[in-house]
């Protein structure tokens, strides 16, 4: 629950990327490694080393764009019946190839299908990430997907595992870290790089601990699942190079995608900035007063200004047409020799309250003295034409 | 995202941890043994960190004691360890806001040996009274947010929230008593205020130093300067707690009208830098001795929040029985919560009132326009006959009055309120 009148917090878009980031390493980590296990020889192609990171970058980039959409749509159309059906779904998969691993040889097929949809899940997962509850989804896989990967025993369930661990708790503390800034609002958050850090440090710390407990318990490959026999073994050289090329891959892969989503999705998000939302704005239309003149009408509304240019306008367009206001004339003697009488008095009644009385003209007036001028004008010109 | 204190990643921990033991111990496989005895240590080191934070945390709360409805109340809470912690969650209850509770988060590090302060503001939205702030509550959580440990503190405060005042316009000085202490009022009688009032002829113990020298040079016998007398003024305030005339409920109730009434009277007076003192006959006597300032006026709130209209003791006794404590040319507030009064010893006061110079206001909230729940309501022509004859019998003894009504708005009624006639 949120406190009363609080704001959301503003969270570093560090942490949210570093977020990201993790999720995006643990599902290469486990798509690498499930690879590694059974089918290493994909991994000395290019096309097999190539294909994980881009899909699986464009899939958290897209889910990330999508999320909120998506959550939207699911909380329209029922988030729990929909997490249901997908977990109902995944529990299907999950036991065929759990069943079919402990089957051993016979259940080959079955394993080997669990784990050819979970790969292809795995992009899905971050795709729909506002689908569920965030990114549980693509965690749960990867994290099947690992153990899968550990069932073949040897370097590669090791360092399964141990990567598995170490980022899967890098990204407890950053989402913690995420989630609690994200809630509250603190006037100075911690510093990124800080808690990056720490969670780098912790992220270490499993993975030395994991590390050590496998130099003393090598794992074994499950007892009931052998390798298949088109299986060829490879080498220690080979083995040594893809995992080089791997740690090269996903060290260059990891921080690009934390680049990119620092420098092009998070640009104009930093610590200490405001978060701009967009809102559509209520429109309704009303007349403007125009400034007012100084020594025009006082300081009125502004409508006192445009009456009296007006009265001035009429008295130039008047003597263009032969009808001068003498310099011992008062306005309102000038308006006795006007017609219509009722115009020019009008006329001259509202330049008189504009020019010297309290202000307060307002566009009525303003029209009532245009009109009334238009009027006399009109007289003078008709009287002009017809002369 | 997930909520702060989610526990979705705990419970995955803990859902996969007997299901690789399970697998890694049915399939043989050492790794999953492995990764299930890592979950457990992550699992055990996030508990043991999550209350270790907490160990060694202190935290202390101060905040001004009393507000008025709809004020903001800055609260703060002071935040010591004896440990470097990080992402504390500080809760505090505050009673008069809606929320039940605000939250705060220390994000850190929480350095031993310093004092981390967290402010938050308190919107007073409930109803005038008293409330209570606390308790506080500290959260820590592992590194990961695995776990969270949590300490309830036992710090409450209590909170008066005064009823929103009005400004009584009409209100002035219409009474005063002398008073040796320099005012800004005076009055046109000898004293000892700045105020100029002529000059007399000396006698002797005048002091010299008022001596008028050029009139004295003029007439050739010593005259001094007299000075206009200083006047204190002083509002007496008697507030109807007699349960008989209880009508209403919540906010449209007498009792309501009457204590918020008197506290705007209060407010009034102390504002305008009167002396001002209350007196009520509730099941608790509710006296507030003379007093001026702003200390005294929330002192004279506060104990007009905690009466309550549970007295049987009628207004107009309540008020005989206070008279002495009246001082003479001083004003008096009568706030009644019926029209009902009994006239005959309510004169009796008000001729007393007069003979002293004391000046009397009365504000009747009309008990028969509420609701009523422990009577028959009166017939509306009785009440309104009844209204009218009040007001005329009050205006005889030269008493301006003010009649509420239910449907009255308090604060345009008291603002127009004119007690100076």
């Amino acid at each position: 629950m949120r406190a009363s009148g609080a704001s959301p917090g503003r969270v570093p878009a560090a942490l949210l990327s570093a977020r990201l980031a993790a999720v995006f390493l643990l599902s290469l980590s486990s798509l690498y490694h499930i690879a590694l296990a059974w089918e290493p020889a994909l991994l000395r192609q290019p096309l097999g080393v190539a294909w994980p990171p881009f899909v699986l970058a464009a899939a958290a980039l897209a889910g990330a764009a999508l999320h909120d959409r998506l959550a939207f749509l699911a909380e329209r159309a029922g988030r729990g019946r929909i997490q249901m059906a997908g977990w109902i779904g995944y529990n299907f998969v999950l036991i065929a190839a759990i069943l079919g691993a402990m089957a051993g040889e016979p259940g080959r097929g079955s394993a080997g299908f669990g784990a050819s949809v979970m790969r292809f899940l795995q992009p899905c997962f971050l795709l729909l990430a506002g689908l569920g509850r965030g990114y549980i989804g693509a965690i749960t896989n990867a994290f099947a997907l690992t153990c899968h990967a550990s069932l073949a025993g040897g370097v590669p369930a090791a360092s399964a595992a141990v990567s598995f661990a170490a980022v899967f708790t890098f990204f407890l503390v950053v989402d913690h870290h995420a989630r609690k800034l994200t809630e509250y609002p603190v006037e100075i958050p911690p510093r990124p790089g800080g808690v990056l850090a720490r969670a780098a440090l912790q992220g270490a710390g499993m993975a030395a601990v994991l590390a050590g407990a496998f130099l003393l318990w090598p794992p074994q490959a499950a007892v009931v699942l052998a390798r298949p026999a088109s299986h060829e073994p490879l080498t220690r050289g080979q083995v040594l190079e893809i995992y080089a090329n791997l740690a090269v891959v996903a060290l260059v892969c990891g921080v690009g995608f934390y680049l990119l989503l620092r420098l092009a999705v998070g640009r104009g998000r930093g610590q200490g900035e405001l978060q701009v939302e967009r809102v559509a704005a209520r429109r309704r239309s009303e007349p403007v007063a125009p400034p007012a003149s100084p020594g025009e009408g006082g300081a009125g509304s502004g409508w006192e200004g445009r009456i009296v240019k007006t009265y001035v306008r009429l008295l130039n367009q008047l003597a263009r047409l032969g009808v001068r206001r003498r310099l011992d004339e008062t306005p309102r003697e000038f308006s006795a020799r006007l017609a219509p009488r009722d115009a020019a008095e009008a006329v001259t009644g509202h330049f008189s309250r504009a020019r010297y009385g309290p202000g307060g003209a307002t566009e009525a007036d303003f029209r009532e003295a245009s009109r009334a001028g238009e009027l006399v004008l009109g007289h003078f010109r008709g009287r002009r034409q017809g002369s | 995202m997930e909520p702060a204190r989610t526990t979705l990643y705990r419970s995955f921990l803990l859902a996969t941890i007997p299901a690789l033991a399970l697998l890694g111990f049915l399939l043989g496989a050492t790794a999953l043994l492995v990764l299930a005895a890592a979950w457990t240590g992550l699992l055990g080191a996030a508990w043991i960190g999550s209350r270790r934070a907490l160990r060694g945390l202190s935290a202390g709360r101060r905040l001004y004691p009393s507000a008025f409805e709809g004020d903001l109340v800055d609260v703060e809470v002071a935040l010591e360890g004896a440990r470097r912690v990080r992402m504390v969650e500080v809760s505090d209850a505050f009673g008069p806001g809606l929320a039940d509770e605000q939250r705060m988060l220390e994000p850190g590090p929480l350095e031993r040996g310093f004092r981390q302060r967290l402010g938050y503001r308190g919107y007073c939205s409930r109803h005038w009274g008293l409330y209570r702030v606390g308790p506080l509550e500290l959260v820590t959580s592992d590194p990961a947010g695995l776990f969270h440990a949590w300490r309830r503190l036992p710090l409450f405060d209590e909170f008066a929230v005064f009823p929103r005042v009005y400004d009584v316009a009409g209100l002035r000085r219409i009474g005063a008593r002398p008073t040796l202490a320099p005012q800004e009022w005076s009055a046109g009688r000898p004293g000892r205020s700045l105020a100029y009032l002529g000059v007399r002829d000396y006698r002797p113990g005048d002091d010299l130093r008022h001596i008028h020298w050029p009139a004295t040079a003029r007439r050739g016998a010593p005259v001094v300067k007299e000075y206009e007398v200083d006047l204190l003024p002083y509002l007496s305030v008697f507030v109807d707690l007699d349960r008989r005339h209880r009508a209403g409920t919540g906010k449209k109730s007498t009792v309501e009208y009457v204590l918020r009434t008197a506290a705007s009277l209060l407010w009034t007076a102390v504002r305008d830098g009167d002396a001002v003192q209350v007196f009520g006959e509730g099941r608790r006597t509710l006296f507030v001795p003379p007093g001026r300032g702003e200390t005294h006026l929330t002192f004279a709130l506060y104990e007009l929040i905690r009466a309550a209209q549970d007295g049987t003791v009628p207004i107009e006794e309540a008020v005989r029985g206070r008279l002495p404590s009246v001082p003479e040319n001083s004003s008096v507030a009568i706030v009644s919560a019926t029209i009902f009064l009994d006239l005959g010893a309510m004169g009796a006061i008000l001729d007393a009132f007069r003979g002293r110079g004391v000046r009397a206001v009365a504000v009747l909230v009309n008990d028969h326009s509420f609701p009523a729940f422990d009577k028959w309501p009166r017939p509306r022509v009785e009440v309104v006959e009844r209204t009218r004859e009040v007001a005329f019998f009050l205006r005889s003894h030269g008493v301006p009055s003010l009649v509420l009504e239910e449907a009255d708005d308090l604060e345009a009624a008291l603002g127009r309120a004119d007690f100076t006639s």
